[in-house]
């Protein structure tokens, strides 16, 4: 299965470049988009006319909005639009608060602790698949 | 010498006629002795021409006259005394009649016999007409006796009143001699004044008539005393009270009293009906024969009568029950004893007591009847009163005593006499009855004791009436004994001039004092050093009480006039100045107690911090009263004030370490796992050329995840002291089965035998999150210290859960401890082997946490055998 578009947001360079690179290697979207910022990330979907993208990695600790603001922005969105739209956080926080936090928001599908691999990859593609 | 003789012949024939026809006058009447005495006056009238005998030869009297006329006075003055003045009057009146009718006779009789003569012309033609009377003698001696008849009388009269009875004789003599000496003066003076013979004839006659008033009155005397025995009536001496002129004017006032006499008698008779009907008492009177001739009113109310069905009845045929009583003996006794008597008794027919007085009387017997029912009540009543004071005054344990203004002791109850018995002859004897009381005072004082001074002093000032009381309280310790008793006096008597006096012995009321006393003290003290006072205040009455440390603790004055609460009030320090009163209402509204603290000004140390307890306590009338407590907690408040700052301060330094240790480990790892990305792109690319040595990548993966394992147990770490603990159900088999796999990856060369049995019939919960910190732990060491020298490993885990615990037992064939380690093994950072890839922090987190959760540790190790912790853990069911 092949994803139209992925998008990652985190505003540490290294790590989306990592994370861009392990998905790349994989081949299973066709787009990867990369923001450095969740208002970055938030402009680019406003402006975006069709589909959000299939996944998105959000890490939670980022400057001015962290990825709890950016998922409070994200339900604000229609339906329709992200229906097709699944969020797996992504981030080097292994605290449980931060965790069940994240649980708790509808369109995190799951949790995840930097830095992103295949078998981690492959965990979410198969957790996707089961919800389609 | 015959002449004398003969002369007292005719003078005791003439007398005893007299006295025998005044005897016989109750069958004769008085007639036959006026015309006796009638006869005797005519008799003596008629004898004038008869010789005169010569007394002493020279001085003529004619004795005949003189024995007639003494007898016609001594009879009148006997009538006049026996008979009254209405006999003697009757008597003078009959005497002057018949001696005139019986010389008219005599006269009509001798004209008769001179016309017969003078018819005949027979006889001595010289007769004459009257021819023996004296007429001029007649009259006068007539006219002359009713005057001495009125003399007489008048002249006893005159000396029964002035002379004593003893010297009646005397009174007799007097009487008739002064009437004879009298009516021979006049007689003579009148006829022969003047002539030769007047004065011969008057000695004579004086002689001879003294002679005779002798010898009549002395014949007068004897007949009244011994004969008719008249001295001894009553009658006698009452009918000697006569007026003097009685013989003359005795008819009308006789008239009068007659008239008088009846009124008053119906008066009195009817007083006297009125008096026996009206009066309280029953009277009957009983003739000889028993029976009712009279009863009262009030007789016929006690017995349920008439009086007039009672008359002439027969008393012990109408009431038979009462002859079985005394009354019936006392009744019999009076009638033959002929005396008084009284009797009192119970009437059970009549259900009334009664006093009888029986008085014999010539006709039969007088009873008065007195109702004493309610009086026999009342000392019924007062013996029993009596017989209670006396009972209450010998029961008392007072002692007590009267005693009079002089000191004498006049009475004393028993608990006095036995005080005095116990304490020795000596002061028995001082204090017995007839002691005197103020002189043993004295006594006292005389020795220098104060208490007795007092105690006088007290006495005489009740005694003098400055004060209506006295009272004293005095040690008397008696050889080891310790006494102590009060006096009290009080005035006695309706005069107020006796004095009780009664001692009571206080010892145990004073033993009981001075050890209340004693722990008021210890509690005075108490609360001195507590800085705690308490207090009451009655909503009802509005009295407010605290005790000596509250006025210490606010700094009051205890004898202050003014206002107790808004002195209090005043120093208190509120935001609300009301805060108290809201308080106090409050809680006597809700009947619920409270607590304050508040701030008072204090002169000492500016401000003191005050703890207030109040609470509501119902009296025994189930009133609610405010009871509490103050204290002065100003030292605790400081340090608790101190501490709470300190404890403040901590806990903010506390979670600012909390949040520095978690975000200084996020900010370190989130380099670290970009390092991870990093090398996980390089071998990604080393793959695909496949031409170099991977080894240091892998030793820096290696580096990496250590460091980032340490990371990882300082979160945990951080999070067991930070974190609340949870209560959730745990799944022991997941918890170990997913560890286990997490681990299994970690050494590709190691796989231990993993032998799980759980024994669980109940839930346990617990925190899930602190439960797999430590299984992580535990089983993860399993892992990294396994013995590679071995080639069967195992991994043994065998939990037992019941509703109370659970019994964690991981058992491994790892490489053991030495045993110098053991005691060291949960210290922090600390690594008991060089084999060791660990932190240090490992099994000092898992001890950390099993403590956070009430739990304990137990380590059994060999060294190069094998380790075995046993676990236990509360089950918080």
């Amino acid at each position: 299965m092949k994803l139209k578009e992925i998008m990652l947001v985190d505003d540490n360079s290294i790590d989306n470049y990592v994370s861009k690179i392990v998905t790349e290697k994989e081949n299973i979207a066709e787009t990867i988009t990369v923001k450095s910022s969740a208002i970055e990330a938030l402009e680019y979907l406003k402006t975006k006319a069709d589909n959000f993208p299939e996944l998105i990695f959000l890490d939670i600790k980022m400057p001015i909005m962290d990825g709890f603001g950016f998922l409070l922005e994200f339900s604000k969105f229609t339906v329709d639009k992200k229906a097709n739209c699944a969020i797996v956080m992504l981030s080097s926080s292994i605290s449980n608060e931060d965790m069940e936090a994240a649980s708790n928001d509808q369109h995190v599908i799951d949790y995840l602790s930097k830095p992103l691999n295949k078998d981690k990859l492959t965990k979410v593609l198969d957790i996707l698949i089961q919800k389609k | 010498m015959y002449v004398v003789l003969s002369t007292l012949i005719l003078l005791l024939i003439v007398s005893t006629c007299i006295l025998l026809l005044f005897n016989l006058r109750n069958r004769l009447g008085l007639a036959p002795l006026y015309i006796l005495l009638g006869g005797i006056q005519y008799f003596q009238i008629n004898i004038d021409y008869i010789e005169p005998y010569m007394i002493l030869g020279e001085f003529p009297v004619f004795p005949q006259s003189i024995v007639l006329f003494s007898a016609m006075l001594f009879a009148v003055l006997l009538i006049y005394i026996k008979e009254g003045v209405e006999s003697a009057r009757i008597l003078i009146i009959a005497i002057l009649i018949s001696s005139a009718f019986i010389i008219g006779l005599f006269e009509i009789a001798a004209i008769q016999d001179y016309f017969i003569r003078n018819t005949n012309r027979t006889g001595d033609v010289n007769f004459t007409l009257f021819p023996n009377l004296n007429f001029k003698v007649f009259f006068i001696g007539t006219f002359l006796l009713f005057f001495d008849f009125i003399l007489l009388t008048s002249i006893y009269q005159f000396l029964i009143s002035k002379i004593d009875k003893k010297h009646y004789f005397l009174i007799l003599l007097l009487s008739l001699w002064s009437v004879l000496i009298f009516d021979a003066f006049a007689f003579h003076t009148v006829l022969f004044f003047g002539t030769s013979k007047y004065t011969v004839a008057l000695i004579g006659n004086f002689i001879a008539k003294t002679l005779s008033a002798v010898i009549f009155s002395l014949i007068l005397f004897l007949y009244l005393k011994y004969i008719d025995k008249v001295f001894e009536t009553t009658s006698f001496i009452a009918n000697q009270n006569r007026e003097v002129l009685s013989i003359l004017n005795y008819k009308k006032k006789y008239l009068d009293l007659k008239v008088e006499k009846k009124i008053s008698e119906k008066k009195i008779s009817a007083q006297y009906e009125k008096t026996l009907t009206s009066i309280s008492d029953g009277i009957t009177t009983l003739d000889t024969n028993w029976c009712y001739t009279y009863v009262n009113k009030q007789a016929g109310k006690f017995v349920g009568r008439t009086p007039e069905s009672l008359m002439g009845k027969h008393i012990w045929s109408e009431f038979p029950e009462v002859v079985s009583l005394p009354f019936y003996n006392a009744c019999l006794n009076a009638f033959k004893s002929q005396k008084a008597h009284i009797s009192v008794e119970y009437f059970s027919s009549y259900g009334k007591w009664f006093e009888n007085r029986i008085y014999p009387t010539p006709d039969g017997l007088t009873i008065y009847f007195t109702d004493i029912t309610e009086k026999k009540v009342i000392e019924k009543a007062l013996v029993e009163s009596e017989a209670f004071n006396k009972g209450i005054l010998s029961s008392l344990t007072a002692h007590i005593a009267v005693i009079d203004k002089t000191g004498e002791v006049l009475a004393v109850n028993k608990a006095w006499n036995d005080y005095s018995v116990n304490n020795g002859g000596h002061n028995y004897e001082s204090t017995l009855v007839g002691s005197n009381y103020i002189e043993v005072c004295k006594h006292g004082i005389s020795e220098g004791d104060e208490l007795s001074q007092n105690i006088l002093d007290g006495l005489m000032s009740v005694l003098n009436q400055k004060t209506r009381h006295f009272e004293i309280e005095y040690p008397c310790h008696y050889k080891d004994e310790k006494r102590w008793f009060t006096m009290h006096v009080e005035p006695f008597g309706t005069e107020l001039d006796k004095l009780v006096i009664s001692h009571n012995n206080i010892t145990q009321l004073k033993i009981t004092e001075e050890k209340l006393e004693r722990t008021n003290l210890k509690l005075k003290e108490a609360q001195r050093m507590a800085k705690l006072g308490n207090w009451e205040y009655n909503p009802i009455t509005k009295e407010i009480f605290f005790s000596d440390e509250i006025y210490q603790i606010f700094e009051l004055d205890k004898n202050s006039p003014q206002n107790l609460y808004k002195r209090y009030k005043s120093k208190c320090i509120l935001e609300n100045e009301n805060a108290i009163d809201e308080l106090v209402s409050n809680a006597i509204k809700n009947e619920t107690g409270y607590t304050i603290g508040y701030f008072i000004n204090s002169n000492e140390i500016s401000q003191k911090y005050i703890q207030e307890v109040g609470e509501i306590v119902k009296d025994e009338n189930s009133n609610v009263i405010l009871k509490g407590t103050i204290q002065d907690i100003t030292k605790d408040k400081l340090i608790s004030d101190e501490l709470t700052q300190s404890n403040e301060e901590l806990l903010k330094i506390n979670t600012e370490l909390d949040r520095f240790v978690y975000s200084a480990s996020h900010d370190l790892r989130s380099p670290l796992t970009s390092l991870q990305g990093l090398i996980q792109v390089l071998e990604m690319q080393i793959d695909t050329s496949g031409k170099v040595d991977k080894e240091p990548i892998n030793l820096m993966t290696q580096t990496i995840d250590k460091m980032d394992k340490f990371i990882a147990d300082i979160l945990d770490y951080s999070l067991n002291t930070r974190t609340e603990l949870a209560h959730e159900k745990i799944n022991f088999e997941s918890l170990i089965k997913s560890s286990y796999e997490d681990l299994k990856y970690m050494d590709l060369d190691y796989k231990p035998k993993l032998t799980l049995d759980i024994k669980q019939t109940v839930d346990f919960l617990s925190d899930p999150k602190r439960i797999s910190i430590i299984l992580n732990n535990l089983i993860s060491n399993a892992f990294k210290y396994h013995d590679k020298n071995k080639k069967n490993h195992f991994l043994n885990v065998f939990i037992t859960v019941d509703d109370k615990n659970v019994i964690i037992d991981i058992e491994d064939n790892g490489i053991g401890i030495k045993e110098e380690y053991i005691d060291k093994v949960f210290d922090m950072f600390h690594r008991a082997t060089t084999l060791s890839t660990g932190s240090g922090m490992g099994l000092y987190i898992v001890k950390e946490t099993i403590e956070k959760l009430k739990g304990s540790i137990h380590i059994i190790s060999e060294f190069e055998k094998g380790t075995k912790f046993s676990i236990i853990l509360p089950n918080s069911l």
